[in-house]
Formats: structure tokens, sequence, C-alpha cells
């Protein structure tokens, strides 16, 4: 029978307090994370543990698993590389055909999986959860990954300013252009510019690679045209509407993170490094709604979208213009 | 102010949980960090105020003094100035970085700009910021506190 997130979420905080710690938080808050642990650990000094429950209502798919790495991303970069991420997935509505690869990328890259189905043992469980809490080391083959992350994020925010982003977080009502709408009229202007956009454009990422599974998807863009300079736009239209940003933005945080980054190896054979990616490449993400954090930090999700490599655009008359003679960041 | 009590006990873990942590000088802080904490229960406004000013500049003051000092103690690092104050210690991490780490632009700034926050409120007579302002001063000592922990030790 499956349990309810509750009660799974019960039995994480029940064995992260029988494990001797110096602290234990429910439901933290960090300022800089999309989505929180569901409890922290702090088992000795110098020592952190995250765990995260996810337990989706819908089968296991990228589309589930890529913000949960968002998560581990997160919490590498912004509380530390050397922090131990757990994350407890619930398999009870099985795991997409077309997604399997993204469960073992899931397990390739947190610290530890631990899986929870139809049959959970509670005590297996229990006893992994307390094992990890007090000895699992980190991976330490991602603290490169951890460090470029955390180096280009640096880089990114010099983009970034209140006064730039203002119109982005205005309270107003909900969008009611449908991305659709957005993508035609755009491909529509930059096709009379003699742009020649494509419609969806396939990126190869390594995120396959960077857990050794064999490359199986690619990331999907609306549509892409090459600016003056010669750059390629790669652009994705989003509507938010009256629940607002926050179901899409993990997503879309892993997307320019992957896609910032190609693999490269010295010698056929050899394991590879990873490497920011050399080609010009811009992600825009071309907004109708409103962009707004909470209200204590209005800015938190633009912030977070400018970090990893987004341009954020409104889709005005002039957007196009402003895309293909802009000046801007370099996008990675 | 609920959300702020959590982010504070956020950091206070996030510090806990640094390899920094191990430090001596940083369970200092980290004590800091627990009176700031505590100080959240003071009834009087202005006391309240005080206290947490008080204690959210000490911890950020030491930390960072102790960050900057633990670089410039180790070989063929630019040496220390003669003491640590605020601006010294960024001024070191600024040059210098730590371990190659640096702060966030936007960081950066705020930091820049909380010394002459903290120069209003600390050297005017009878001058309480608002809550907003208070909001933003804690805000920008913690954020200083949470960066500075990820980096190298």
């Amino acid at each position: 029978m499956r349990e309810s997130r509750r009660a799974l979420k019960k039995l994480i905080e029940a064995a992260a307090k029988q494990e001797r710690h110096a602290l234990v938080q429910q439901n933290p808050f960090f300022p800089d994370l999309l989505n929180q642990p569901d409890v922290v650990s702090v088992p000795e000094l110098g020592r952190l543990v995250a765990i995260y429950l996810h337990a989706p209502t819908q089968p296991v798919s990228w589309r589930t698993v890529l913000p949960a790495i968002e998560d581990l991303f997160e919490l590498k970069t912004s509380v530390h590389q050397a922090s131990v991420a757990i994350v407890v997935q619930d398999f009870t509505h099985g795991v997409s055909q077309t997604s399997t690869n993204s469960l073992e990328l899931l397990g390739e890259m947190f610290d530890l999986l631990l899986p929870v189905n139809d049959d959970l043992d509670h005590e297996r469980l229990t006893s992994g959860l307390r094992r990890a809490i007090r000895q699992l080391p980190p991976k330490d083959r991602f603290f490169g990954l951890w460090a470029a992350e955390k180096e280009r994020i640096s880089k990114q925010l010099v983009w970034f300013s209140e006064e730039r982003y203002r119109s982005f977080v205005e309270e107003g009502p909900p969008s009611v252009r449908k991305r659709e709408e957005l993508i035609s009229s755009m491909a529509n202007d930059a096709t009379d510019q003699g742009l020649h956009p494509l419609r969806e454009a396939l990126v190869r990422t390594p995120k396959e690679a960077i857990g050794g599974l064999p490359e199986r998807s690619r990331f999907s863009f609306d549509l892409t045209f090459w600016d003056r300079q010669d750059r390629q736009v790669l652009i994705d239209a989003i509507s938010f509407g009256r629940y607002g940003p926050r179901p899409h933005l993990r997503y879309l945080m892993t997307k320019a993170r992957f896609t910032s980054y190609e693999p490269v190896s010295d010698e056929p054979g050899e394991p590879f490094r990873l490497i920011q990616r050399h080609g010009p490449l811009r992600r825009v993400l071309l907004v109708d709604g409103s962009l707004a954090g909470p209200k204590h930090d209005p800015y938190r999700y633009v912030r977070a979208l400018v970090s990893v490599g987004w341009e954020i655009e409104r889709a005005d008359r002039e957007v196009l213009s402003r895309l293909v003679n802009a000046n801007v960041q370099e996008g990675n | 102010m609920l959300t702020f009590k959590k982010e504070i006990e956020a950091i206070l873990a996030q510090l806990m949980g640094s390899p920094w942590a191990a430090h001596p000088e940083v369970q200092d802080v980290i004590a800091e960090y627990q009176h700031f904490l505590g100080a959240a229960k003071t009834p009087t406004q202005t006391r309240r105020v005080s206290l947490q000013i008080f204690h959210a500049s000490r911890a950020i003051d030491s930390f960072l003094a102790h960050v900057a000092g633990n670089e410039a103690a180790k070989p063929g690092k630019a040496p220390p100035p003669a003491y640590w104050t605020l601006g010294k210690s960024l001024e070191y991490i600024r040059t210098n970085s730590i371990g190659g780490s640096q702060f966030t632009p936007p960081t950066g700034t705020d930091l820049g700009n909380l010394k002459d926050d903290r120069n209003s409120y600390l050297h005017r007579a009878n001058n309480f910021p608002t809550d907003g302002l208070i909001r933003r001063f804690l805000a920008r000592t913690t954020n200083g506190i949470k960066e500075a922990s990820t980096f190298p030790t």
C-alpha cells in the first residue's frame, strides 16, 4: 500500500532525530533554494546532511527528475559542495518508459538515492537513512562541476540589477497570451526579417554523460535563430497564469545549467572532462505574466534565472530587434 | 518575521555544517548567531533591534576576519593588515580571494553598503531603523555569512 507523503516525511524526521546530532531542522528555509530539503541534519560540527523527499503523483519522468536535480545543484553551490544530499524517491506510480535514464541520473548524481515503493520496509529505510547521516561521504567526483557552476553563477549575476528587471516583478493580472501564440508571433516576425528561424531546436547536453549513461534525450527549445554576431539564440516562451512561475522554475534552471556545458574526452575511452560550452549560445526566456517572488524578496526568481544564464525578455514589439542587435552576455 | 526567523535558523545550520565550523573562532560565531536568534524574543522593539544589530554585526565582523585571517596565514599569501575591520576583511577578500572564491557581485555590493548602514545606526543618537531597514541590514549580514561559509577552508 502506498504511504502518504506525510507519513514518509514523519519517518524521515524520526530517523534524523534518532541519530546523534548537533542540530536537526524540519522544513528549513534556506533563502537561495527554490525548493527546500524536507529535513536538514548536522550530526556533528562541519557536516551537513540534507534529505529531500520526492513523491510525485505521476510516473517518474525527466519532468519530475530535472527539478530534483536542480535541488541538488542549489544545495551544492549555495550551501556547500561537501553537504551530503540524500533523495528519498517514491516510485509507487512507476517510471515513464521514455525516461528510464532520468532515474539512473538521479541515482548517479545524488550522494544517495533511497527508493520507496508499494512494499516499503520501514526499518530498512530508517537504518539506511541513519547510516547515511552518520557516515556517507559526498561524491567528490562532482566537486569540479559544483565549483565551475558556482563561478559561472557569480559571473552571470553581474547582469542582474533590480532596476533592470523591475517590470518583471510588478504585480499584475495573470498572463492571457498562450505560449504558442507568443512563439508563433515571434517566428513570423523573425521570418519577415530574414532570420530563418527554426521552430523547436534540440540541444545536446552532457546531462546523461555526467552519470556515465548513454545519451537518449536532448533539451528542446521553442524557437531558434542566429543573431547579428552569429550567436545562436535559443528561445523558450513561458506564460505564467494564476499559479505563477514556481512550478516551472526548477526545470528551467536545470535546463540552463546543463546547456552550459559539454563533455570533452582527451583520448578515446578516457573519462571525459566537463567544460563550459565553447559555441556562443544565448538562452532567452520570453515571459508573459509576473515573475515576482515572495513578498519579502520579489526578485528571487528573476535573480535565480539570470544567475544560471537566462536572458529574460518581455514579448513586446521590439523584442526581436533587441535580441538580434543586442551586445549582451555570452549566454554561458 | 516568521520567514526571517526560519532563514536565520537555516543559516545557523549552514554555518554549523560547513567545514569552517571546526575552527574554534567560528564556534564563537555560531554562539553569537544563537544569541542573534534568541534576540528575536526580546519584547521591546528598540531593545530587540539594538540587540539584533549588535549580534549580527559581531557575527559578520568576526567571521569575515577569521576567513580572511585564515587565508592570510597560508604560505605565499598577502600579509594581513595590522588589525581586521569589516572593511579591511572585505578588501582582503576582494583583492586576494579565498582559495579562488569571491563574493558574488550582489553580495559584495551589499556588504560594502552594510558599513554605511551600520555607521548611521551606531553613531547617531536615538536613531532606530524602521522594520524594513533592519530587515535589509540583517539580510545583508546573513547573506555575507552564508556566502563566506561556502568558501574553501
